[in-house]
Order: structure tokens, then sequence, then C-alpha cells
């Protein structure tokens, strides 16, 4: 009871955001479905025409299903960009699929002596199509339109990632910073929105003589307006930015930083490594990096000074399980090797190997580690130990490195696994024993796992924030931060540098005037 | 009324439907009769180019069927199939107004013609609003026969109408038809592949083999003149049901020769005067003033059949 109150408090709380949110997701399902549908049902009823045609193209259209929906979105990304439209166009062609089956199985099934005694009662083509085929097929060619709403309901949360708005929004954004009632905020209305459509066209089926007019009137409306607002964008002075969906909702992400600023930006969340393309690409003009990013040198981009000190420090250093402390003493000291031991420059330089000149993460630590004088050995079978990273480039190579110094020092055996989508769920399975080592940074610590909201108890240096980490993490979780790496890479407003010297944009502060 | 004139469907080298000719005049009937694949749907469906004639001519009404387009041409020919081919998302009535309104009648003209016909096929306005399949298999292929008479054409084709029904149905809906052939007073032209419908339907019976006609004639002539062997075997089966179908009692009474008279067989009809007729038994009739009885009519027949087929068709 005491859940579904604060959830309810929630929803009250972020209402405004919800049904903006809401609307969008709407818009992108129904946008996406009135175009998938006109061409789905053209396309079905031209291969039930011409038997030839049917093979190939419903194998085309299957094949287009088969693609998993982020990776179609990637494949949009070079030829459409971030935003509404390639949002629209991979939920449309995921509609084509039940629509164009549907609409061809539902005429190719029609009782072949109904359709020779229309023919033989004289119907040309357009007649029997619309007397007899139609209306026949149409309970076949409703479920298809009602799957494909479905599916698109839920693709169109994965369309958060591109920045197109919608439900998804408070999905990832609760998955990132591990808050249910937002994932609830965001998974309920969907599904409500499924069940209510499906309804809805249920009701329809039965009466679709008497609307079909003004439906398609309607949507002609909605579709034409949709355009309008695409191809008109708002205000022009408003700057746009990037932003992932953890920056958005973490403590020291952009609402304490709108606050501190009192900024007002177009923000659009979108995927963490989007980001810098769209802002390279011009999609967007502001980005939330990270200070060692290996892209900043080479998009050309221009890190923002934080002139009101506004983001804490971040410096990496594993963290691991007590109980890892007590067994593997070893694999400690091995890790303790690495203190101090990256610098800001060497990291971006890491960075920039892997996202730009396309080395693979194990090549590019193996590198550093030998350059530092590291004698290294083969990878080893087996889970001794277990290192986990986020979701970044810089994690990657962070648990590489881990993994490679463990090697070297001990006999233990070490297992990765990469890619964790969120803090919280990394440092969730680092407290239930998935995870034996991470790497953590202080200022995350600090404000997105200790949730510390008065930054003023904490003097914003190096030392005094990774102490207060460490004296925490081991009272409340029982764990423990090692010895920092050395690099700070700290949260960080970046824009094109061009762009940045043509708006005489130098501090974050700057941002004020757009 | 319909004119075929050397019909015939090519599909490569092989002909489905080669070179079949026939009338058929108002108010008869032609029935195609053949075995499974021997070209008499394929005829059939020439007529109203469902299926496409490699060369020949069909004229109906005078008018040449290739004059018009198909769609025009199919409006003005009743067409009635097995399966009924009925709407299942049309009403009996909307069923029925289907041709009407295409050829754009009022919907006034179009709701009086419904309930005539189906006064006509014995329905009743009751069943004007249910869905087909609501009806029973006899009911949905009245509905379709009514159907194919809305627009009152002159032409009616029929593809086994009845071959989809039960026994006792389909015996009552010949019945029924053989009634309504005379009132309608229209040409058609009949599929089937049981012999005994196309006796008891046909003025004429066109059987055909292989794409081509065998003979093509009376019922009688085919039964019991047979043109070839082919045609002889194909009513072996069933000759004494048949040949006791076409048999009149005329033909008995005229074959039995009960007195010696060169009078034709419809001049000895005149001069009879029937008795009693007890067909299960025996029949008692008066001819020249004296009384004969005949008992045991099936055995009689059999016994005299081919004294009593020489009289009245000419052949033994």
């Amino acid at each position: 009871m005491e859940w579904v109150k604060t959830f309810i408090a929630f929803l009250v709380d972020n209402r405004a955001e919800l049904l903006e949110q809401t609307l969008e997701h709407l818009t992108l399902t129904l946008v996406s479905l009135a175009i998938a549908t006109g061409l789905g049902l053209s396309l079905g009823i031209l291969i039930s025409k011409k038997q030839k045609l049917a093979s190939p193209v419903i194998t085309f259209v299957n094949a287009i299903q088969t693609i998993p929906s982020i990776a179609l979105l990637g494949f949009l990304l070079p030829l459409l960009g971030i935003g509404v439209v390639p949002a629209i166009v991979a939920l449309f062609l995921y509609a084509l699929l039940p629509i164009v089956r549907n609409t061809y199985t539902g005429i190719h099934e029609i009782d072949p002596a109904v359709k020779e005694s229309a023919i033989g009662m004289g119907m040309n083509p357009s007649q029997l199509l619309k007397k007899v085929e139609l209306p026949l097929a149409m309970p076949v060619i409703f479920a298809g339109i009602r799957t494909a709403f479905v599916i698109n309901v839920g693709v169109a949360t994965l369309c958060a990632l591109i920045a197109a708005g919608g439900l998804g929004e408070f999905i990832f954004r609760g998955l990132s910073t591990n808050n249910p009632h937002m994932i609830m905020a965001g998974a309920l209305p969907a599904a409500l929105m499924a069940l209510l459509f499906d309804w809805l066209m249920s009701k329809l089926e039965k009466r679709i003589n008497q609307w079909i007019k003004p439906l398609l009137i309607l949507t002609t409306v909605i579709l034409i307006s949709v355009i309008i607002h695409q191809v008109w964008p708002t205000s022009k002075r408003q700057l746009k930015a990037g932003f992932p969906s953890e920056f958005i909702e973490r403590g020291d992400g952009y609402r304490g930083l709108q606050k501190a600023y009192n900024l007002s930006l177009d923000v659009n969340e979108m995927e963490i490594g989007l980001m810098y393309d769209a802002v390279k690409n011009g999609d967007v003009d502001v980005i939330s990096g990270f200070s060692t990013d290996g892209r900043i040198k080479a998009y050309d981009l221009v890190s923002l000074i934080d002139n009101k000190n506004y983001f804490p420090p971040y410096h990496a250093a594993p963290i691991v399980r007590q109980e890892v402390i007590e067994q593997h003493g070893d694999v400690i000291e091995s890790l303790n090797l690495l203190s101090g031991l990256v610098s800001d420059v060497e990291m971006a330089e890491m960075n920039f190997q892997v996202d730009q000149q396309r080395k693979g993460f194990e090549e590019v630590a193996r590198e550093f580690l030998s350059n530092k004088g590291f004698s290294l050995v083969e990878s080893r079978e087996g889970s001794d130990v277990i290192i986990g990273s986020k979701n970044f480039t810089e994690s990657f190579i962070l648990a590489h490195l881990f993994k490679l110094i463990i090697e070297a020092h001990t006999s233990k055996s070490v297992d990765l696994k990469l890619g964790f989508g969120g803090t919280k769920l990394l440092f969730d399975a680092l407290n239930t024993g998935a995870v034996d080592v991470y790497p953590e940074y202080t200022g995350t610590g600090l404000l997105v796992i200790l949730k510390q909201s008065n930054l003023d108890e904490v003097v914003y240096n190096k030392d005094s924030v990774y102490q207060y980490v460490q004296n925490k993490f081991n009272k409340n979780y029982n764990l423990h931060w090692l010895q920092p790496l050395g690099f700070n890479n700290t949260f960080a407003l970046m824009m094109r540098r061009e762009d940045a010297e043509q708006r005489g944009i130098k501090n974050i502060s700057d941002l004020n005037g757009y | 009324m319909l004119e075929v004139k050397a019909l015939s469907k090519q599909f490569e080298d092989t002909y489905a439907v080669k070179e079949i000719s026939f009338n058929v005049p108002k108010g008869e009937v032609l029935v195609l009769l053949g075995t499974s694949g021997c070209g008499k749907t394929t005829t059939l469906k020439m007529i109203n180019r469902l299926v496409e004639k490699t060369s020949g001519t069909i004229t109906i009404n005078g008018r040449n069927a290739y004059e018009v387009s198909p769609y025009e041409l199919r409006r003005d020919i009743g067409y009635v199939i097995q399966e009924t081919g009925l709407f299942p998302h049309y009403s009996v009535a909307q069923n029925i107004a289907v041709v009407p309104e295409l050829l754009s009648w009022s919907r006034l003209k179009i709701d009086q013609r419904i309930s005539e016909l189906l006064d006509l096929i014995g329905l009743g306005e009751s069943v004007m609003n249910r869905m087909p399949h609501e009806l029973s298999g006899g009911q949905q292929q009245r509905v379709g026969l009514a159907r194919a008479l809305a627009a009152d054409p002159s032409l009616i084709l029929l593809d086994e109408p009845f071959g989809a029904l039960d026994p006792i149905t389909r015996k009552g809906m010949q019945d029924e038809f053989l009634q309504l052939e005379g009132a309608l007073n229209k040409a058609m032209v009949l599929v089937t592949h049981d012999v005994n419908e196309a006796v008891k339907l046909g003025n004429q019976i066109c059987l055909m083999d292989k794409g081509e006609v065998q003979q093509i004639g009376k019922p009688s002539e085919l039964v019991f003149n047979p043109k070839n062997e082919f045609v002889e075997n194909f009513f072996d089966q069933n000759r004494l049901e048949l040949e006791l179908s076409i048999v009149s009692l005329a033909d008995l009474i005229v074959g039995l020769k009960p007195v010696n008279t060169t009078n034709s067989s419809s001049q000895v009809i005149a001069q009879t005067k029937l008795i009693d007729t007890q067909w299960d038994k025996s029949i008692t009739f008066e001819l020249d003033g004296k009384e004969y009885q005949v008992d045991n009519i099936l055995e009689t027949y059999y016994k005299n059949r081919n004294a009593i087929i020489k009289a009245s068709y000419g052949v033994g």
C-alpha cells in the first residue's frame, strides 16, 4: 500500500512530464501506424493480386522484422540522424509486417466460391475488392493493425534512446538510477495505451463503414500537423542539448546543474553512445561528456568551464566486497599496483584509441600496461574473480586493466561481466555477489549511490570526497574503495569548438543567454 | 437464344474443349454431362467468359458475347454454383440484391424484386434479414438461385447446383426446379455428372468426354439410341431406372399392343381410357371398348422392353 501511495505521489509530482511523454509516445505510435496501415494495406492488396510478388515482398518485410529494434535504430542513424523522423521510420518498418501479411492472408483465404460467384455476377476488380474482398478480410486485417500497434507501443519506448521522446524516457531514467516509480510511470501508461487502443479497435471494427471517412480525415490532419511541426523547428535561439538518461536524473546531473546555473536548454534524451555523434553532426549543440573521452579530441569539441564548481571530482578506483578482501588478498595487492598509474591524458588517449582507432579494449589495456613496464601473461579460463563494468568505453578499458594486472600477479582466473546498463544495476550486482570488483568514480559514489544531497557537507577536493565515500561505503554496505587510479573523469558540458567560439561561450554560465 | 458454335479451349497443346456446338432455345434446359475433367465446366465458364475461349463463337439473344465487356455480359447472365458462393457478410436480401445494385436499379424496384423472388423460391420474407450461415443447405441453394434470377436474365448457367445437397433435399430441389423451369421461360445450361439428374432435368443432354461431344440430343435419344459405345456404357449402370423415368404410360400401352392397330402412339393414347392405376401393382385401362389389366408393371416392361422401345423410339 505504501508503495502505491508513493507511486501515486510520484505521478502527481511529475504529471506535466508524464502527460508530455505520453502524448509524444502516442504521436510516435499513431503516426507510424497510420503510415504503415496505408502502405501495408496497399502492398497487401497488390501482392494478393500479383501472386508472383507475394513471396519476395513477405520475405522482405519479414527480414525487417527480424532486425533487433535497437539495431534498426542504429542502421537508420547515419541516414536520418536522431529525433522523431528516424523513430517514426523505424516504427513504421516494424508495423509493416503484420499489416501486409494479414491483408494478404485475409484476402487470399476468402472462399474461392465466393470470389467466383462475385466475378460471375459481373463485378469488376474494384467492386470485387470493395464489396467482397476487403469486407471479408477485415477481421484479419484489423488483427494485423492491432498487433502492429502493440508492437509499436513497445518499440517506441526504445526511441527515447535517439532523442525522439516518449515514455521510454521515464523507463530508461528509472533503470539507470534504479527508481522503480519512474520505471513504472513509463511502463504503466504504455501498457494502458496498448489495451485501450485494442479495445477501441474492437469497437471500430464493427462500425468500420461509418467511421472510415472521419478517421481518414483525422489521420490526414494529424499527419500534416506532425510534418509541419518537424519542418518548422521551435525557436532557433534555444540551444539543443543531448543528454543520456542517467545524467538527466542523477543528483549531480542536469536537474542540479539547471538550478545552479539557471539554464533553460531544449533537452533531448538519447543513448550515451549517440551523444558525441549528435553534437558533431549538429543534431544538438551541447552534450554532457566525460572529460577523459577520446572523442573530445577527435571531434574537435570544447569542454565548458565549470565556473561555479558544480561537478564534484570523479576519481576512478576499484570497489570490492569485504569477502573478496578476505579470500583474495593477492588480488587486492595486484589491483593496488594501479594506484595513481593513469593520468587524465593517458586515459583520454586510451579512450581515443578504442573509439576512434577501433582498437580492442584488451589490446589497448595490454599496450598501456606493457609500456608501464609490467610483464603480462596470457588469459586464463575460469572465474575465481568476477569483474564488472558499466556500459561505456572507459569502464570497459578499466575492467580489462584490472583483469590483466590480476592475472599477471596472481594465479587467479578472472571473468568479465561487462556493460551493465546503469550505476545502480552494477552496484546491486556487487552487493549480491554477482560481481566481485568494478571500477567506480568517487563523485558517482557520493551522489548516485549515497544520494548525498547536502553537498556543502563535503568539500570538493580529491581526498575529502575519497575519504567520505570510503567511510560511508564501509559502514553502510561493507564495501571498500581501493586506491584511486589517478585520473579525474569529471562530467563536462561540451560543444563544437567552432560553434562555441562563434557564440562566445567559454563557461557554463555563458549558456544562460540562450 | 443461346448459340454456341465450334467453341474450343486450348491449353498449350491440349484441348480442354474441342469444337463444341449447341443451341439452347428459350424455355429449355441443356445439360452438359460427363465425368470430371471432361470439359463440361470449362464449356460453361466460356459462356460467361470466366474462361476465355480459344476459338468459336457464342451468341446470346443474337448478340456476340465478345461485343460487350465481360462485366456487362455477366450481369445479364444468371450464375449458380455448387458451393452457392453466397456472400457470408451479406444478408439474404443483400445477396439477392447484388446484381440489381450493380445495374443501379432503384431501391424500390430492388425491394419489390426481392420479395417477389423469395416468394417464387418458397422461402418467404421471414428469411430476408438472415445471414447465409443461418440457413440450411437447401435454403442456401434456393437463395443462390434467387440471386441468379434477380435481374431477370434470359440465360442462366448452373454448375452442379444440387451437387452438395443430401439425396432427399436434392430430389426435392430437382422437382421444384422442374416446375420453375416451365414458369421461368429462360434458356438454361446445367452442368452435372449425375445421369439421373441429367435425364430428369434436361430437354437436351450434351454428353462430353475428353473435351469432345460424344452425343447431343434428347434424353431418350441418348438412352435408347446411343451413338457409340461410350454413350451406351455411360448410361448402362442406371439403365433400368433411367428408362423407366423416360418411358411413359402411353409408350407402355403402345408397346404392349393389346389391340391390332396401326395407329400412332398419340392416337392410341387418345383412345385409351384409364380405369385404375395402382403403379406399384397393376393398371387397368379401356381401349376400343375392351378392358385390359397389366399386372406387375416392372416385370411386364422388362419382358416387353424391346417392343416398347421399338414402338415409341424406333430402335431396339
